[in-house]
């Protein structure tokens, strides 16, 4: 049974850690901007969530597994926040976007 | 007895918002403690009813135009799990799309897209622009009093999933409200801000 769960455990640990790595990739390649806070958000909600739900797998049904969940919940309420930010500011701020600008963007 | 929560105004009743968020203080406070003792508890429940008493206030918010007042608290758990769920296929999904853009640049359009969606309660608003922006590939760049939300989209995958309007019907049904999705050009959306003033 320990196997089966730690088995699981790093199916979704390396899933998340792969959705972090593309996030990385992402913010070199993309154009511009606000195409850069795109990536950002993959890796900040799928990655963060993948691993969060695999230390959930393996820790089991008890307070620090539930603890583990609410600290995905949080990070996946106050994250959005922060990127909806600073993507308004730079909207409000005419951050120039790819058809503007070859190249570097921003 | 009448029960009053000073200058606590709510659409419903405040008593049913008052216990909501004294129960809900009160699970977090058992799981974040772990602790069983009868003595505990009580302190426990005290102090989960001192904090709710204290900040039910705080967690109203207004629709400006109505002049109603809304809990934030006030939602259906079961019905909100249920769409967590929903959310997180969708998250998983559209991140897939982000990732392959990443590795193939020639999906790579970025754009904004426009839609009007007026919910009565502006949590739904709120819920609906935060899920917006947690699911990758979608990010929510405004949001005006009439309901216009301006979404920027970084590819056309993750835009048309958007644009087909089961998110919005689903917050709406999470909420109870039965305004229409309408999806809007950018003149459309430029018109209706211009006509607000």
């Amino acid at each position: 049974m320990t196997e089966i769960r730690c088995v699981f455990t790093v199916i979704f640990i390396i899933a998340g850690l792969f959705f972090m790595t593309s996030s990385v990739i992402g913010i070199l390649r993309f154009p511009d901007f606000y195409s850069r806070l795109h990536a950002i958000g993959l890796g900040q909600s799928l990655g963060i969530s993948l691993c969060c739900i695999g230390l959930f797998i393996y820790q089991g049904f008890d307070t620090t597994g539930i603890k583990i969940l609410l600290v995905m919940f949080v990070s996946m309420l106050a994250g959005p926040i922060g990127t909806h930010i600073v993507d308004r500011v730079a909207y409000k701020e005419n951050a120039k976007n790819a058809d503007e600008k070859e190249g570097s963007g921003c | 007895m009448k029960f009053n929560l000073g200058n606590f105004k709510v659409n419903g009743s405040p008593l049913t918002c008052f216990v909501e968020l004294s129960t809900f203080v009160f699970i977090i406070w058992l799981l974040l403690s772990g602790n069983e003792d009868p003595e505990f508890l009580v302190m426990g429940a005290g102090f989960s009813l001192l904090t709710a008493y204290v900040c039910a206030p705080f967690l109203t918010v207004k629709n400006e135009k109505s002049g109603k007042v809304f809990f934030l608290l006030n939602v259906n758990i079961f019905k909100f799990t249920a769409f967590f769920l929903w959310l997180l296929k969708e998250i998983f999904l559209s991140g897939l799309a982000v990732t392959k853009a990443a590795f193939k640049k020639s999906d790579v359009k970025p754009h904004v897209i426009y839609f009007k969606m007026d919910y009565e309660n502006p949590t739904a608003a709120a819920l609906l622009s935060t899920s917006i922006t947690l699911t990758p590939g979608t990010i929510t760049l405004d949001v005006d009093d009439e309901g216009v939300f301006q979404v920027h989209a970084l590819t056309e995958a993750t835009a048309g999933g958007l644009m087909t309007g089961v998110m919005q019907r689903k917050i709406a049904a999470l909420y109870g409200e039965t305004c229409s999705f309408v999806p809007l050009t950018q003149s459309e959306a430029t018109d209706i801000s211009a006509a607000a003033g």
